[in-house]
């Protein structure tokens, strides 16, 4: 990994359920350290007695992948109706593939839907840690949550989300 | 090498090791000698499923000499795999969903679950046995007492048969006859897999 590749991130909008239309003022921000791929699209199967959070399974490079997502993480719910779909929803639609913490075998990593545009940029300046925003219900999911001028960036917590066994 | 019948279910895909389907039926045909189908996309909690959707395509699979019918949305083919080719369901989708499914495998088509088609007929005969439990508690299905008298029992049964209830007892007795069904292809499934469980790789079977 590269320095300038830790430098750089990757965010995009968080649309809650919850919170409704918003001028995209909460975003998911990975680091590009922890991103394997990005996909446009991605054949997601459900899987019995997954929690809401966990739209199924889909397929990346040989292995099997869990598709998480990521408002529902924090939601504790779906985050929006297209669960167990194909996901070729929006145009801006996007799979963020995530490594998983063990590095190269399963649990090998999970895939994030990002339902706005994703954008590749420096590690943003003039950050200060934020409250948590009302509608997440599970903060032992979220590493961080930063104010960066008028928006707040939000960095899941990806070793708490992938040993969660099931549960909601 | 393992053949495995491909199907559909409430949006999801699935397979079963083929040696343990005996038939594969349209929906609409008649059941004679089988037990009644049971949905399982319902069975699986899956939103889509039972047939409803495409009723054309709808199928039901008969496992296991015919003691344990499954109804599918569509079966989609048979393929073949090494037991390498297998990788175990994520952690992540907990215990429940990875005792149903413990393995995956991906084709061209995307990812299949591999359903373990001993824990699914234990879950049919749940399914069966559960509203049955129910109605023996009723007041109605309890016993008679000891000292009811022949002919006020023969006027009690008579009553049954000629009310609205006979449907609902009708409706039991094919319940306990299924669940009955489904216990006895727990049991033969587990046998069918113990048989081939020495070197296999088992799969994770009870």
């Amino acid at each position: 990994m590269t320095e300038e590749r830790t430098r750089k991130v990757l965010i995009f909008p968080a649309r809650p359920a919850e919170v409704g239309p918003v001028e995209d003022p909460l975003l998911f921000l990975f680091s590009m350290g922890q991103v394997a791929d990005i996909l446009k699209t991605a054949v997601i199967h459900p899987v019995p007695f997954s929690p809401p959070h966990i739209e199924g399974i889909a397929c990346w490079r040989k292995g099997v992948l869990p598709v998480f997502s990521p408002e529902g993480c924090l939601s504790g719910g779906k985050g929006d109706d297209k669960r167990g779909k194909e996901g070729q929803g929006g145009k801006e639609e996007r799979f963020v593939v995530v490594r998983g913490p063990g590095g190269g075998r399963q649990p090998a990593g999970a895939i994030f839907r990002a339902r706005g545009a994703v954008e590749l940029l420096s590690l943003p300046g003039g950050t200060a840690p934020a409250s948590m925003p009302r509608w997440i219900t599970r903060p032992d999911r979220v590493r961080g949550v930063y104010a960066w001028g008028e928006r707040y960036l939000i960095v899941l917590d990806i070793v708490s989300i992938l040993r969660d066994n099931g549960r909601d | 090498m393992i053949q495995i019948l491909l199907f559909e279910a409430g949006g999801g895909r699935f397979g079963l090791d083929l040696s343990l389907v005996q038939t594969i039926r349209k929906m609409e045909e008649p059941s004679a000698g089988h037990p009644p189908a049971v949905p399982l996309a319902g069975l699986l909690g899956l939103s889509g499923g039972g047939g409803r959707n495409n009723p054309d395509q709808a199928a039901t699979l008969v496992l296991s000499e015919g003691d344990l019918a499954l109804r599918v949305d569509r079966i989609g083919g048979v393929a073949t795999a090494h037991e390498g080719e297998f990788s175990p369901l994520p952690p992540v989708f907990g215990e429940k969903a990875r005792r149903f499914c413990p393995r995956v495998l991906t084709d061209d088509a995307g990812a299949l679950l591999m359903l373990d088609p001993a824990v699914v007929a234990e879950a049919a005969a749940e399914e069966a046995s559960s509203p049955g439990e129910v109605s023996d508690r009723s007041p109605e299905a309890a016993p008679p007492p000891a000292d009811v008298a022949a002919e006020a029992l023969e006027a009690r049964l008579f009553r049954r048969i000629t009310s609205e209830e006979m449907a609902g007892q009708v409706e039991a007795l094919i319940r306990r006859l299924s669940q009955e069904a489904a216990v006895r292809g727990v049991r033969r499934i587990r046998r069918i897999l113990k048989g081939k469980a020495p070197g296999s790789g088992g799969g994770g079977h009870p």
